[in-house]
């Protein structure tokens, strides 16, 4: 059976209510979740806060979820979803730069420090939370232009045209 | 030679995973004689690896049991575990049922030294006595595992859809 075929028997098996699959579709997911969260809100508490909402809405949502259609974004969209609200509830802008965003050096860095790509963390974290989703999104979890298209609801070219500019942001920062 | 601002879109068309194999080799031989443009293209690539190197982070050890809790899944976990005990103590009055009786010298020299364990004892007596009446009507000689066995299969079945309705029932609630 093909990793597609199994995580659609997985997703049938969780809309039945199956406990065991519902538990095996967190552990296969949680982790690139909340990693995509963490970097979106910068916080520790509230991205498993926001990652919970994530996995609470999927499950509800998941006998209207059409199985024809890529899972994995699907997912994304309704964690961008939530990460919007919570931006949105905190007044962050989301398409600029937020100054208090990008300067927190709370306990969380200081474990960072610690990793060996601590450089790039404080660089993406640097970025606007719209260009640090597409860095995220593309690089990081490569998704297509496509998906991200259909997760952000944006048009293909501004991705392309954010991200490039992402890229070259990055590039100055990591310098 | 192609101009080095055609290079770095050819770069660029790298990250964004859409350079045909021909640009590929039109953008490897340009950087082979351009230093400039090889930095480009080498820190573009350090930039791509690094983003995609970087680590998973992970919520907090109890996540799925909070998730599945309030799913509706909490009785089921309870109830599966009341399940596991409770056909594992039956387990263990059946093998007990084989061991008994002790020799006699052993336990009243055991008993005696602690009155502890008498207390025990005799409230394991009682456990194991009870339970012995609940499987009675499976197991007709003590020393034939021919009902033995299939009474205790049969405890389990029931106990898993016992276990499975009440699961239903949970998430109906919710």
């Amino acid at each position: 059976m093909s990793e597609k075929d199994n995580l659609k028997d997985l997703i049938k098996r969780a809309i039945r209510d199956d406990e065991e699959a519902c538990n095996r579709i967190l552990n296969l997911y949680k982790g690139r979740i909340f990693s995509y969260v963490y970097r979106m809100v910068r916080n520790y508490h509230d991205a498993e806060d926001i990652t919970f909402d994530v996995f609470i809405k999927c499950f509800k949502n998941l006998p209207k979820f059409d199985l024809s259609r890529p899972f994995i974004p699907w997912l994304f969209s309704i964690a961008h979803n939530q990460v919007i609200d919570f931006f949105r509830k905190h007044r962050i802008e989301y398409e600029y730069l937020d100054e208090r965003q990008s300067t927190e050096d709370g306990p969380e860095s200081r474990y960072e420090k610690k990793i060996i790509v601590e450089k790039v963390e404080k660089a993406i974290a640097r970025l606007s939370p719209l260009d640090r989703e597409l860095v995220i999104l593309f690089h990081k979890e490569e998704h297509s232009y496509q998906e991200i298209s259909e997760i952000l609801n944006l048009p293909i070219s501004t991705i392309k045209t954010r991200l490039h500019r992402a890229r070259k942001r990055l590039r100055e920062l990591i310098k | 030679m192609m101009k080095h601002k055609n290079i770095e879109l050819l770069i660029e068309k790298m990250m964004d995973r859409e350079l045909t194999p021909d640009e590929l080799e039109v953008l490897k031989t340009h950087i082979q004689h351009c230093p400039g443009c090889r930095m480009y293209y080498e820190e573009m690539c350090s930039i791509n690896q690094k983003l995609f190197d970087l680590i998973e982070f992970y919520p907090n050890h109890n996540f799925n049991e909070r998730v599945l809790r309030t799913l509706g899944f909490t009785k089921t976990f309870a109830w599966k575990r009341l399940a596991t005990v409770f056909s594992l103590v039956w387990l263990a009055s059946i093998i007990s049922i084989f061991l008994i009786p002790w020799p006699k010298e052993l336990m009243n020299l055991v008993l005696i030294r602690s009155p502890k364990i008498l207390t025990v004892y005799e409230n394991l007596s009682l456990i194991i006595t009870s339970l012995f009446n609940l499987i009675k009507p499976f197991v007709h000689s003590l020393l034939n595992p021919g009902y033995i066995i299939p009474g205790l299969a049969l405890s389990i079945l029931l106990f898993y859809i016992l276990g499975k309705e009440i699961t239903k029932e949970a998430r109906c609630s919710f």
